[in-house]
């Protein structure tokens, strides 16, 4: 299938007209979007995709839509998936506007800008609708690991405390840390489940670390030690 | 990564003007090309303080240059050696802005860490030095990623226009992808109303994209500006057409500019096109 892009004209008018069309992306019957807003992107190379709609709670979708989605659009660069006129064109094509109204309710002007739309340069990754698709198979995909989506399901099951709020700090830029993270928690809680509170404590004790450590600079094994250690000492503490 | 000079450290760490060493230096000097595909960095690695050389011969330190570039998620470390170091990034995974920073770093423990060199402040004292631990900075200008997205956007799409009940007059707002321009609601409604007339659209782009445009090169002049905005799609842009003015914002050239006429320049033909509009609308009088 073919990916498209808005034109910049169109994304403009979009943005502005949010307010008007509201009523369309609440009942996700995008009417005013015409054939001539798209541009198809000849560079990109899309498997054909189609997500899984079939839950009542849409979010218990999102581990298979994460496979399906990241595996259907691997080809994407990093630097193309920060591009707005991508995610938003995607966002007003089908058959993607219809996996949007079934995960969201947009009720208001921000939702629609949050889910369709690609603003801010740090959280829209994982805030636009399909963005935060591809970027969080992105970030957790491990090509070397017996199962590549591991940490991507792991990650599913407390989406905020293991995904959205780490990915906001910046020692997750470097995925080698973030996945390294992700997989001492995840052994971790085979045998001992951590509370929110101690997910909380283990995200701020990296940027601690941070502080004096460079932590790009520690092996896999070393950033998982110290992890390790931390969460046994918390957790021996109660 | 960004290391404040307000970043205190609890043993001393050879960086320029934080005087925790009486002598010695760790300065990295930088020159990068780029083609399509690839980002090509030169580093110049220089390194006199004796105690950090020896550990570095003798890997218990390392030199590396870090590089961050938050909008892809990119950031890794490169190790340099003393003297000219080469390296490539393929730009497929950068976009906005790379920062960079040179740092030594400790491979292992150290128990007695000491230096001749250490400031009197420091009373010739022993640390503890653990894996990881950061000996030494340099800083490095961060790069304006340019690429295909930056080629293809226009100057009337990096601005988004806003309405805001509070306000009496036109602000504008830096903080996001676009520059923001706020107007009072009324004249809000009022724009909204004329606004697919494409001869209405060329006047009041002229009367609010042209003075913002003239606010926004100021606050560019100011030293921080890379720092500031340097991730936001709009500065990336206005970078890019000012290189194509002569005028590079990394090198601080804006500063000594006629902001007044690149303004104008920037933004092609928008007052020759708001004035053509004035004249077809209003049946003006020869």
């Amino acid at each position: 299938m073919k990916a498209y892009f808005l034109t910049i004209n169109t994304l403009e008018k979009f943005r502005e007209d949010i307010h008007s069309n509201l009523e369309d992306y609440k009942t996700g019957n995008l009417e005013f979007v015409r054939a001539s807003d798209l541009i198809p992107v000849s560079k990109i190379r899309i498997d054909d995709i189609k997500l899984d709609l079939s839950e009542n709670k849409s979010s218990d979708t999102d581990f298979e839509n994460i496979k399906r989605f990241y595996l259907a659009f691997k080809d994407l660069n990093d630097s193309q998936a920060t591009e707005e006129r991508l995610w938003a064109g995607l966002c007003h094509y089908q058959p993607f506007w219809s996996y949007l109204t079934y995960r969201w309710r947009c009720e208001t002007e921000k939702n629609v800008l949050d889910r369709y739309f690609f603003g801010e340069a740090g959280r829209s990754k994982f805030y636009n609708g399909l963005a935060r698709l591809w970027w969080y198979g992105r970030m957790t995909y491990d090509e070397k690991s017996e199962n590549p989506f591991e940490l991507t399901e792991y990650m599913c099951e407390s989406m905020n405390f293991r995904g959205l709020l780490p990915l906001t700090l910046k020692w997750s830029n470097n995925k080698k840390i973030y996945r390294a993270y992700l997989r001492t928690l995840m052994n971790f809680e085979k045998n001992h489940k951590l509370t929110q509170e101690e997910h909380e404590k283990a995200r701020r004790i990296l940027n601690a670390w941070g502080g004096t450590i460079l932590l790009d600079s520690l092996s896999d094994k070393e950033i998982s030690e110290k992890i390790k250690n931390y969460l046994t000492k918390i957790t021996s503490q109660k | 990564m960004i290391i404040s000079d307000e970043r205190l450290f609890p043993y001393p760490v050879l960086r320029e003007g934080n005087n925790n060493f009486s002598s010695g230096e760790f300065d990295v000097k930088t020159e990068y090309g780029h083609s399509d595909t690839d980002y090509e960095f030169k580093l110049n690695v220089t390194l006199t303080e004796k105690n950090l050389i020896d550990l570095v011969e003798n890997e218990a330190a390392s030199i590396v240059c870090h590089l961050e570039c938050v909008r892809t998620k990119f950031r890794t470390i490169k190790k340099l050696t003393i003297g000219e170091n080469i390296f490539r990034i393929n730009v497929a995974q950068l976009d906005g802005r790379l920062e960079l920073v040179a740092i030594i770093v400790a491979n292992k423990n150290i128990s007695e860490y000491k230096s001749a060199s250490f400031d009197a402040d420091y009373n010739k004292g022993l640390f503890k030095i653990q894996t990881g631990n950061i000996l030494g900075i340099s800083e490095i200008p961060s790069v304006i990623i340019e690429n295909r997205k930056v080629n293809n956007s226009n100057m009337p799409s990096i601005f988004n226009v806003e309405y805001d009940i509070l306000l009496t007059d036109m602000k504008i707002g830096l903080n996001d992808e676009r520059i923001t321009i706020r107007l009072p609601e009324v004249e809000y409604r009022i724009r909204s109303a004329h606004k697919d007339n494409i001869l209405s659209r060329n006047i009041m782009n002229s009367m609010m994209v042209l003075p913002t445009l003239i606010a926004v090169l100021h606050e560019l002049a100011k030293p921080d500006s890379i720092n500031n905005y340097g991730n936001y799609r709009w500065f990336q842009v206005i970078s890019k057409k000012l290189k194509e003015h002569d005028c590079d914002l990394q090198n601080g050239e804006l500063e000594e500019s006629d902001i007044f006429y690149l303004s104008q320049k920037l933004l092609d033909e928008m007052f020759k096109y708001a004035m053509d509009s004035l004249d077809y609308m209003g049946g003006s009088e020869q």
